[in-house]
């Protein structure tokens, strides 16, 4: 059973008079339970044409079914005014500008007045647009479920 | 303006069969409106507890994390879900977990809840505005 860990440090010298830092530590756990072993990883890298909004992470019924999901995006376009819009069921999130990155945890049951662990809302995929340039975008997606296609030719 | 520098690091030495482990570091500008780190008592109705209001296309990045406690002292295995305030939910959080993403509610009058399940839990958040954004 896998383990793997997050941690996430926000440090400023000058946001505040003094200078700050924090750190959050996770494990990344399954669904429902306190059990490690979110045994598989998709570990993408793909270069997102400008204009057109892409599924990034597609949903599927085996994510929803085991909704404890784990998404790490990148941008990783060197300039810093290059910037793709992160959506989910038609709603924008953010935008991440080139060297900007996030991590969230990620269901892919999505009805506001349903748990989000529930698997009973609506599925939806997470959704990119590129805006003003070609942007290079790695992302990770740490999930204990994932839709196997059978081959055409099995 | 000031300046924000979020870290992530991943790690895992069994993940894959050879030791994951990686950082990213980001650097941003920031600018007001920004909250930093507060605390706040969720409740099961994520209309009461609007952490980022809509800030029609002001690109803010929001930290949020599970406390694990109900109150600060007494521990719950409620998880909290992370919401749009257009009723879509991003995900759930459960006790000791964080997220971090960008948000700008795209002009839509769209905000970021927090929606406890269950029972009411102890949230930790942030947000600082990006004078880089849009």
């Amino acid at each position: 059973m896998a383990t793997t860990t997050a941690t996430c440090t926000l440090s400023s010298p000058d946001i505040l008079s003094q200078a700050i830092s924090v750190s959050s530590t996770m494990t990344l756990i399954k669904d429902n339970t306190a059990a490690t072993g979110l045994e598989q990883l998709n570990y993408h890298r793909a270069l997102i044409p400008t204009g057109t909004q892409f599924d990034l992470i597609p949903e599927s019924a085996a994510l929803n079914t085991n909704p404890a999901n784990y998404v790490y995006i990148i941008n990783k376009n060197t300039d810093v005014t290059d910037y793709a819009v992160i959506s989910i069921k038609d709603e924008v999130i953010g935008s991440l500008y080139g060297g900007d990155w996030m991590f969230i945890p990620w269901s892919n049951s999505v009805t506001e007045t349903e748990d989000a662990q529930s698997g009973q809302g609506n599925d939806t995929s997470i959704e990119i647009t590129a805006t003003t340039h070609d942007c290079v975008i790695e992302y990770a997606l740490f999930h204990s479920g994932e839709t196997l296609l059978t081959a055409d030719d099995a | 303006m000031a300046t924000l520098i979020p870290t992530l690091t991943l790690t895992s030495t069994d993940a894959t069969s050879d030791t994951l482990n990686f950082s990213v570091i980001d650097t941003l500008t920031t600018t007001a409106p920004n909250v930093n780190l507060s605390q706040i008592v969720v409740d099961t109705t994520g209309a009461n507890n609007i952490i980022v209001a809509a800030n029609d296309n002001k690109q803010t990045w929001v930290y949020i994390k599970h406390t694990g406690t109900t109150d600060g002292s007494t521990t719950t295995t409620a998880h909290c879900d992370v919401e749009l305030t257009g009723n879509v939910a991003v995900g759930t959080l459960k006790p000791g977990e964080f997220c971090w993403f960008p948000f700008c509610g795209n002009g839509s009058s769209v905000g970021v809840q927090l929606q406890a399940v269950g029972s009411s839990v102890q949230m930790e958040y942030a947000y600082w505005s990006d004078s880089t954004g849009q």
